[in-house]
């Protein structure tokens, strides 16, 4: 089952431009650095003003539960996001792993309803998209083999 | 603002909940979390993958105290294929009576029909994100969902060929093509 791991962090207003600065950025796509953090599905920031003081939004849909989840982006974010935390109001810069986990465990809110159409592991679902995609290519370019042909084919392909 | 990666789109809503109902979506949802025919007709939308509701009370100050608010916000957010108006449209036709349930409760809702208003009202309440990043953006969630249906066909049947001769590894293979065609 995935988890959703959602936080609001107070951020002084003199700040905040800076960390629009530092979220902007930020590298998308494979570079992007939840990359880095393994079990993360999907990641957002968002900035929110309209609750009255400012405050940055963290929320993940992620494979594991909130603490290990948070001790392990503070462990593998790079230096480049660890930039967005120092941010917040009150983040402890200096201090240990546990501190600064248990530091945004303190902020965490647990959504009152969850829903989700594939329920899986973010390993799995890449290693589906994997298996649809080959599978889709070698039948389409093996069509009319014989059959010992094609299962020399297959073996190469997929393995034994 | 990056509300895209990919194929995946993020949404994230902030509503003032009208007065007198907070108590309403609480209990809503406490149900909803336990009586499985309630969010089963969304399932239907294909286009989500995940989406979760909070009733926010109470947000942190610079001590990390929870500081009461002056009235609840309904919190929404999804990750989904279509753009927002599509998807906000999507949702509206396939569970009104459920859409009308949650966001009735927020200050302003207009109703789900005519789409014009509601998609307006929809958009002034959504927040864009900084950064959005997902884990597999080349793929929409019904290709997600296909790919592990793919992937534990596949596996079943190597376990069925393993050791097959030509003929029986062909009739096999033919069987698996038929299974999987409707996801590939």
């Amino acid at each position: 089952m995935t988890t959703r791991v959602t936080l609001l962090a107070a951020v002084t207003e003199q700040r905040l431009p800076s960390l629009r600065g530092a979220l902007g950025v930020l590298p998308l796509g494979s570079d992007g650095p939840f990359a880095s953090v393994p079990g993360t599905h999907y990641a957002r920031w968002v900035l929110l003003t309209r609750l009255g003081p400012p405050l940055l939004l963290f929320s993940a849909v992620t494979d594991v539960s909130a603490r290990p989840y948070l001790q392990s982006m503070v462990e593998n974010l790079p230096p480049e996001a660890q930039v967005v935390w120092e941010h917040c109001d009150g983040w402890p810069h200096q201090a240990s792993v546990e501190e600064k986990t248990a530091w945004l465990e303190a902020r965490c809110y647990r959504p009152h309803l969850t829903f989700a159409t594939v329920e899986a592991t973010v390993q799995d679902i890449v290693a589906g998209i994997d298996a649809r995609r080959r599978l889709g290519a070698f039948a389409a370019a093996n069509q009319g083999l014989e059959p010992a042909a094609l299962q020399k084919a297959f073996r190469a392909e997929f393995g034994p | 603002m990056n509300d895209d990666a990919g194929r995946s789109t993020a949404a994230t809503l902030f509503m003032p909940v009208r007065s007198g109902r907070r108590m309403w979506l609480r209990v809503l949802f406490f149900v909803s979390r336990h009586v499985g025919a309630v969010t089963a007709p969304m399932r239907r939308l294909a286009t989500i993958h995940f989406l979760h509701w909070t009733v926010l009370d109470a947000v942190p100050d610079a001590n990390g105290r929870r500081q009461p608010l002056k009235r609840p916000w309904l919190w929404f957010e999804s990750n989904f294929d279509q753009n927002l108006n599509q998807y906000i449209d999507a949702f509206a036709r396939a569970v009104p009576w459920r859409m009308r349930a949650v966001w009735g409760s927020a200050e302003g809702y207009p109703g789900l029909f005519p789409s014009g208003p509601y998609q307006r009202w929809t958009n002034d309440n959504a927040v864009a994100a900084e950064h959005y990043w997902c884990a597999y953006p080349e793929a929409s969630t019904r290709v997600a969902a296909a790919g592990l249906r793919v992937d534990d066909r596949l596996r079943r049947f190597k376990q069925d060929v393993a050791g097959a001769d030509p003929d029986h590894f062909l009739a096999e293979y033919e069987r698996l093509l038929t299974d999987v065609q409707v996801d590939l």
